[in-house]
């Protein structure tokens, strides 16, 4: 399973055991499965008529693993269909769960210090926030991604970025910058290129997204702008790619691919540094006519 | 980011009446291509946010009024720059919108937002351990002998050289743009000029606006001036960047006779600069290519360098004479 960067520094606030404590205290139920250090995760959701399981590492009975707590974090937040922060909140929240000298303490466990603990004091607030945090709430919204309606509850600074890979686990738009500057979060909101690092999730409410996930129907093939970007060979190491193909095809359907020119200056908020840019430029010119006979 | 209470109204004055119930540490959200950047670096930290997106009523604009053209604060960059009419009419507004930013963010960012796009100093957005008045009042200012490449030539103090970034708000300053502004006591109307503020002793304060006024609208008055316009951009890469220096220019001749122009500049200054010395040189006289010099240099007088920044007064002077060029191959249809 992936684990990326809030996951890792939501875990790094937490023990192994606080996590099962909660686990225990919201209707989840554990037990081991037939492989050695592996438990089954199960839990019924309102309406359901049977429980939802999740395999994942034992826990408790680990070392302070951050990112095997990232990965229950995860599952949790993926059944549950709430943010990773509000499960956090809630686990420090619980009295039996207090804060120790800024880190975390359930029972007699209390997690060391690491790297990931400092890059979290400083990404995150200062300890004596989180309580104002939970007390804010969390704001109710509906949002459709590729086409899936999905009813969330947000904390307000959460980005649509955040929400699309931590939440809804679609890992296609990519954190870049997180600042606007560089066109890797591309998405389209309501049929319009927008940088989902900059735009907050509740803005969300009741429009469309689509990711590089949802750009091709299930089973439909590569889009042609996906093809001509392999045909192109117009990306090196790839991580902006899925930004780049979110513009390229509204670069096409906005009517800007008419020459190298329009597609330059169209294409300007995609940043890629591995300089693949003539290939990217060739790889819309070779899309448009496709897209437009489709 | 902090955290902060979270709002939408639906209604100018229910936005109004919520920031108000909220204090001075609130902020009206809209765009939010500056204001929740700026909360991610916490060098923009409200304890309570009003999401002014819902009010539909500020999203529309008419670009065919006969006395004037009307822009709601809502309305998106991108479909103004699009607009056919403005595009003609008006080509400084229209490319002012086109040249800033990038596709993506001119769909997010609002017109009304954008007047209001704090600067782009590193050392304001860079926060501890770097001084910045405007950021901490009082810290000092780390730009005036640091790294200070892009700072303000023009309308800068001991304070504060932070340069304003915007550049739709420098075509509207040529064209002489009025805001409507609506407040607790209700609407009023300010010369766009007038909504800005030298830094000064306070460059913490940025505008003339209260915490709790909302932008409504901007209003620019139709004139002759508008189809032979432009604004003209100079920056380090050929799009998606800040100016080092800009140029808005409206002009209308008589014959070979300027009768009346316009310049503002960007990039250049702490806020939205009207050159009205600039102005006055090139006015009853020839267009010439020596006369259109003659504006720029009279544009950047009284321009304080630093450091880093000496080449921009001869930047920004040839900009602005490009700009009187290109107006003027406007003015005879070209």
């Amino acid at each position: 399973m992936i684990n990326s960067g809030l996951s890792l520094r939501a875990a790094a606030r937490l023990s192994a055991a606080a996590l099962a404590n909660y686990l225990r205290s919201t209707g989840w139920t554990v037990r081991p499965s037939r492989v050695d250090g592996v438990s089954i995760f199960s839990k019924r959701l309102p309406g359901a008529d049977e429980p939802v399981h999740v395999l994942l590492p034992e826990l408790p009975g680990i070392e302070e693993e951050h990112h095997r707590i990232a990965d229950a974090l995860r599952a949790i937040q993926a059944v549950e269909a709430r943010p990773i922060w509000t499960i956090v909140d809630q686990i420090i929240g619980n009295p039996g769960n207090r804060i120790v000298s800024g880190h975390f303490k359930s029972g007699e466990v209390v997690a060391e210090p690491s790297l990931t603990d400092i890059e979290a004091e400083q990404k995150f607030e200062a300890p004596g926030e989180v309580n104002t945090r939970s007390r804010a709430g969390g704001v109710s919204i509906e949002l459709t991604v590729n086409g899936t309606s999905h009813k969330l509850t947000l904390d307000p600074r959460s980005s649509l970025l955040d929400v699309l890979r931590e939440l809804l686990a679609l890992t296609g738009a990519k954190k870049g910058c997180d600042h606007g500057q560089c066109g890797a979060c591309t998405v389209h909101l309501d049929g319009r290129g927008v940088l989902s690092c900059l735009t907050p999730a509740v803005q969300g409410d009741g429009r469309q997204v689509t990711t590089i996930e949802g750009l091709s129907p299930p089973g439909g093939g590569l889009h042609p702008v996906q093809q001509a970007f392999i045909d192109r060979d117009a990306l090196q190491c790839g991580y902006c790619t899925p930004g780049q193909i979110m513009a390229a095809v509204l670069c096409v359907t906005e009517g800007h691919a008419t020459s190298p020119e329009q597609i330059r200056e169209y294409m300007s908020g995609n940043i890629c540094r591995c300089g693949a840019y003539a290939g990217i430029v060739a790889a819309i010119q070779d899309a448009a006519p496709k897209m437009r006979s489709a | 980011m902090r955290p902060f209470t979270y709002t939408k109204p639906a209604t100018a004055a229910h936005a109004v009446r919520a920031i108000t119930a909220c204090g001075p540490g609130a902020r009206f959200l809209a765009g939010g291509t500056t204001l929740y950047d700026l909360m991610k670096l916490n060098v923009e930290t409200p304890a309570s946010v009003v999401d002014v997106n819902s009010l539909t009523e500020l999203s529309d604009f008419d670009t065919s009024g006969s006395s004037e053209l009307v822009f709601g604060a809502l309305a998106r960059m991108s479909d103004v720059a699009a607009d056919p009419w403005l595009q003609a009419d008006y080509p400084a507004l229209s490319e002012s919108l086109r040249s800033a930013a990038s596709p993506q963010l001119r769909n997010m960012a609002s017109l009304g937002g954008n007047l209001l796009q704090r600067t782009r100093c590193a050392y304001f957005r860079g926060g501890e351990p770097f001084a910045c008045n405007k950021r901490k009042p009082g810290s000092g200012c780390s730009a005036r002998d640091g790294l200070n490449r892009g700072h303000a030539l023009l309308g800068g103090s001991e304070m504060c050289i932070a340069v304003y970034p915007g550049d739709w708000a420098v075509a509207l300053s040529a064209f002489d743009a009025k805001v409507d502004v609506l407040g607790p006591n209700g609407q009023r109307t300010i010369a766009l000029e007038d909504l800005y503020r030298e830094p000064g002793a306070a460059p913490n304060v940025e505008t003339t606006l209260e915490f709790n006024e909302l932008i409504l609208r901007i209003r620019v008055p139709r004139t002759t001036l508008g189809r032979a316009s432009t604004y003209h951009k100079i920056r380090d890469r050929e799009s998606f960047a800040f100016a080092l220096a800009s140029a808005a220019v409206a002009l209308q001749m008589d014959g070979h006779t300027v009768r009346d122009v316009r310049i503002a500049i960007g990039g250049l200054a702490t806020r939205p600069w009207r050159a009205r010395a600039a102005e006055q040189t090139l006015v009853g006289r020839p267009l010439t290519t020596q006369a259109a010099r003659a504006a720029g240099a009279a544009a950047l007088r009284g321009a304080k360098a630093s450091n880093d920044n000496h080449f921009r007064i001869e930047l920004g002077s040839r900009t602005v004479a490009d700009a009187v060029m290109i107006a003027k191959q406007r003015a005879f249809g070209g």
